[in-house]
């Protein structure tokens, strides 16, 4: 759901940076009465927790595997406006580091994923819990269901951000210069996932830590006084429904965007365009992966029909936890069930090789960002500034060749840094980029326009296709390497220098700067968990039993982190702290600043001279 | 708050220290620590050690009973005014146990500047303190690491650097000595001996009796009740086995070969 750079304009970036500022502003208002002088260790550990727990692959029934967002599970525990900072805080660093999701869609996904989620999520948990005991396996249905339905919430805002781009931000000729898909194809292709797989996922990790929450003595689940006039059950039912029946209205509103381009107007454009030909596809409903929505008809059944088995596989799943926590309380012994067998070696040594590669990839950075080179002696501000700008050029130029200029231009700046291009490349293009082309292939083919490629009387591949499949790889391959560039030749503490500097809320700022210091720390301690696990493990576990081991661990990692955050509040204290955050910053601008800011503002000028021709 | 030759650090009658969930930690411990007092506190694990040196610190607060600290109250309450907290902290600090607990931020260099700089000492001279303090203990070249690319026996040195820079009067310690390798460990006791001629008090809680030997004026132990079981000279307690057993300072399979080690304090510079 981490959406990258490239796929939203300038302007509904800013937008969704406009909408999430006044969340963060109640957000921060909020933690700061009830955590008072606690705000800054206790975010920062819960943060660093929920990376954590992002990085956690989930074997699921079935055999794949899968990670969650634990935001409403983070909600419940810290509080929805606590879980609100925390959870931005870690896409922050997740789409600095990582490039996990784009730093200009930083607002958009914030909005998604670390606003809408856990408030909804929470919501939800709070309406259906009531004033059930804190061990009922009410709550627990309440955790679950909040879970499920309040990821699908997100990713339905992440289907329309995404479907809107096409109809508002296009070229003249009608070429899409964002994502191309509209409404129809993105609500589908976000819903379906979601629904079927990641809502899964997230409802099974939030089932299994909660239910593990509530039957060790963690004191961590936080039930009010009980309440007159609670939650329902049905409201559970209810709200699952409403999600089933609400999801398709998204496809019934689109109707206008795809009237826009529909086979009548192309008709009159002379061109036997290819929804003709993908007419036949239209009986092929309900698909295994409701995609790309060919036909409106045949999409809503694949709504509908994803929703019914994502809430039937959530209703198991709960079904299943509640049994098993039924069960663990009366004393028993869980008889061995057969669910799919997985091999526990490769899901353990997934996770090993996961988190140790991350940590390895971050310590490589961080000895580049001090080694000497080009972008490495340049003033962190001037250097975040200066990056930011061309990140915000490629969103807003609008030439093929240029972005390609660009992308060869980064790669001349990474060479003068030093930077081995080899690895360089190699964090750039894996993943997101090939990602997006696969994305980008269906639009060469479906976007109206003029022919480019024509098959025997049939045109292929459109003009506008291929230049709207362009943009897409190109801003995204752009943007995350001008990223990746800057996290490369910048230390973590620079960058965070230059952020104050900035005017980013000191606050904030300390936060980042705890959560990415105690990730570390966390993530050596469940890599030692899971190396332990490994040098105990003979021969293949069930998923079951992997995913019981999980949730036990990943609830002592919540365990650890709470008193970590305790903890260091007190070292903290010791040593003078009072709740403001009182910082060392000094910088000195050299001449070879200046001169580097004024070839950047040059470079910037040129291309939007140059693109917007 | 200045302190002088025999001046009364802390003061503490009858205290009472219980953990949420009616876990005791302390109970009914009274004693006095003096200026230029090197005090170690021993006991088993689970002792309260470590509670008793963040009550120590105005970090946590007793149950019940009374604790002075400079001849005022070491309250919640007293510790909400601006000017008595802030010239508490700047004389009493405390080194954790755990380092991981202790640091923090980004690098080491924003660690040993953290505490002069919430404490409002003037920008030039935090920079000179924080040189002097990474020179003393010959961490300068940790200047920009980050906490988690350190080791365990650069941590333990970051941790007491943190602290110094805030040229405490008084240092608590929690396990100053774990996890160091001999070598260090024999470094840390110079500096902490040195360190405290000058005057200052220094209190720490350890397992190692060979520490306590070297290192403390006076010894305080407190039993797996909770409470104090002696207070006094170290040479009145060490030497008697059956009190060592009795506190589970020992285990009976252990002996001390008190005849057979040959000890001496060098007082040298280390240059390594």
């Amino acid at each position: 759901m981490h959406i990258p750079d490239g796929y939203l304009s300038p302007a509904t970036a800013g937008t969704m940076y406009a909408a999430s500022v006044p969340f963060w502003y109640v957000a921060t208002k909020q933690v700061r009465r009830t955590l008072t002088n606690r705000t800054v260790p206790v975010l920062a550990l819960f943060a660093a927790f929920s990376f954590v727990l992002m990085m956690f692959n989930v074997p699921l029934p079935g055999g794949t595997t899968g990670h969650a967002v634990g935001g409403t599970l983070l909600a419940i525990i810290v509080g929805p406006w606590a879980a609100v900072l925390g959870i931005s805080v870690v896409l922050g660093i997740q789409a600095l580091f990582f490039g996990d999701g784009g730093i200009l869609a930083l607002g958009a996904n914030c909005f998604n994923m670390a606003i809408v989620l856990p408030l909804a999520g929470y919501f939800i948990y709070k309406v259906l819990a009531g004033d059930s005991e804190a061990n009922s396996s009410r709550r627990l249905l309440a955790a679950v269901a909040g879970s499920y339905i309040a990821i699908n919430i997100a990713a339905l805002l992440t289907g329309i951000e995404l479907g809107i781009q096409p109809t508002l931000f296009h070229t003249a000729d009608g070429t899409p210069l964002y994502a191309p898909y509209n409404m129809n194809k993105a609500l589908p292709a976000m819903m379906g996932g979601h629904l079927l797989v990641a809502g899964p996922i997230e409802a099974l990790v939030t089932g299994l830590v909660f239910a593990y929450l509530q039957r060790s003595s963690f004191d961590l689940i936080a039930t009010e006084a009980p309440k007159k006039g609670g939650g329902k059950l049905w409201l559970l039912w209810g709200a699952l429904s409403l999600v089933a029946l609400a999801t398709p209205l998204g496809l019934l509103a689109s109707g206008t965007a795809w009237g826009e381009w529909g086979s009548g107007e192309l008709k009159d454009l002379g061109l036997n365009f290819i929804p003709n030909g993908l007419k036949r596809f239209e009986g092929w409903w309900p698909a295994p992966i409701p995609d790309y929505g060919w036909s409106r008809m045949g999409a809503t059944i694949g709504y509908l029909l994803s929703a019914f088995i994502g809430i039937a596989l959530v209703a198991f799943l709960a079904w299943v936890i509640g049994r098993r926590l039924i069960r663990k309380t009366a004393g028993e012994s869980a008889p061995s069930e057969s669910p799919p067998k997985m091999k526990s070696e490769s899901f353990l040594s997934k996770n090993i090789s996961h988190i140790t590669q991350a940590l390895e990839s971050v310590l490589f950075s961080e000895d580049l960002g001090r080694a000497p080179g080009l972008l490495q002696g340049l003033d962190p501000r001037v250097k975040v500034v200066t990056l930011l700008l061309f990140i915000v050029i490629v969103s807003l130029a609008r030439s093929l060749p240029i972005l390609a200029c660009i992308f060869f231009m980064v790669m001349v700046l990474s060479i003068l840094s030093k930077v081995p291009l080899g690895f360089f490349l190699k964090r750039v293009l894996l993943f997101i980029p090939i990602f997006t082309a696969v994305i980008a292939i269906p639009a060469l083919f479906i976007t109206p326009g003029d022919a480019l490629v024509i098959v025997g009387d049939k045109v292929i591949i459109t003009e506008q296709g291929a230049r709207t499949a362009g943009f897409l790889v190109l801003r995204v391959l752009d943007s995350l390497s001008l990223g990746v560039l800057l996290i490369l030749t910048t230390p973590w503490d620079s960058l965070l220098r230059a952020l104050r500097w900035l005017r980013l809320p000191a606050l904030f700022v300390a936060i980042l700067g705890m959560t990415y210091r105690y990730i570390f720390l966390l993530l050596h301690a469940v890599n030692n968990m899971f190396l332990a696990r490994k040098s105990r493990t003979v021969g293949s576990l069930s998923g079951a039993e992997n995913r019981r081991w999980l949730a036990r661990a990943l609830t002592t990692t919540l365990a650890k982190s709470h008193h970590l955050s305790e903890e260091v509040y007190l070292a903290m204290l010791s040593r003078g702290y009072r709740g403001e955050v009182v910082t060392l910053d000094n910088f000195s601008l050299r001449r070879r600043d200046f001169f580097w800011g004024i070839f950047a503002v040059v470079i910037a000028a040129i291309i939007l001279w140059r693109s917007n021709l | 708050m200045k302190t002088g030759v025999t001046e009364c650090i802390f003061e503490a009658r009858n205290l009472n220290y219980t953990y949420p969930g009616n876990i005791k930690a302390l109970s009914g411990l009274s004693l006095t620590i003096m200026t230029g007092e090197l005090v170690a506190l021993l006991g088993a694990n689970g002792s309260g050690k470590s509670t008793l040196l963040k009550l120590l610190d105005g970090l946590v607060f007793p149950s019940s009973g009374e604790l002075l600290a400079f001849g005022k109250p070491l309250s919640e309450k007293a510790l909400k005014d601006g000017s008595f907290v802030m010239e508490f902290r700047r004389n009493v600090g405390l080194v954790f146990q755990d380092p991981d607990v202790q640091l923090f931020s980004p690098t080491v260099w924003d660690e040993v500047t953290f505490g002069p700089l919430q404490l409002g000492i003037p920008r030039d001279e935090i920079v000179g303190r924080a040189m002097e303090v990474l020179e003393l203990l010959n961490i300068g070249h940790l200047r920009d690491r980050p906490p988690y690319r350190l080791s365990s026996g650069e941590k333990k040195k970051v941790s007491l650097a943190s602290v110094l820079s805030l040229h405490p009067q008084v240092l608590l310690l929690d396990e100053p000595t774990t996890g160091l390798d001999p070598w260090s460990q024999g470094n840390l006791i110079d500096f902490l001996m040195r360190w405290s001629e000058e005057g200052k008090t220094l209190v720490f809680s350890t397992q190692d009796l060979d520490v306590v030997e070297e290192v403390a004026s006076r010894i305080i132990v407190l039993g797996t009740d909770h409470g104090l079981v002696a207070d006094g000279k170290p040479e009145q307690f060490l030497a008697d086995p059956d009190f060592l057993l009795r506190t589970n300072l020992v285990h009976e399979h252990s002996h001390r070969h008190q005849e057979l080690v040959h000890r001496h304090r060098h007082f040298h510079e280390h240059q390594h």
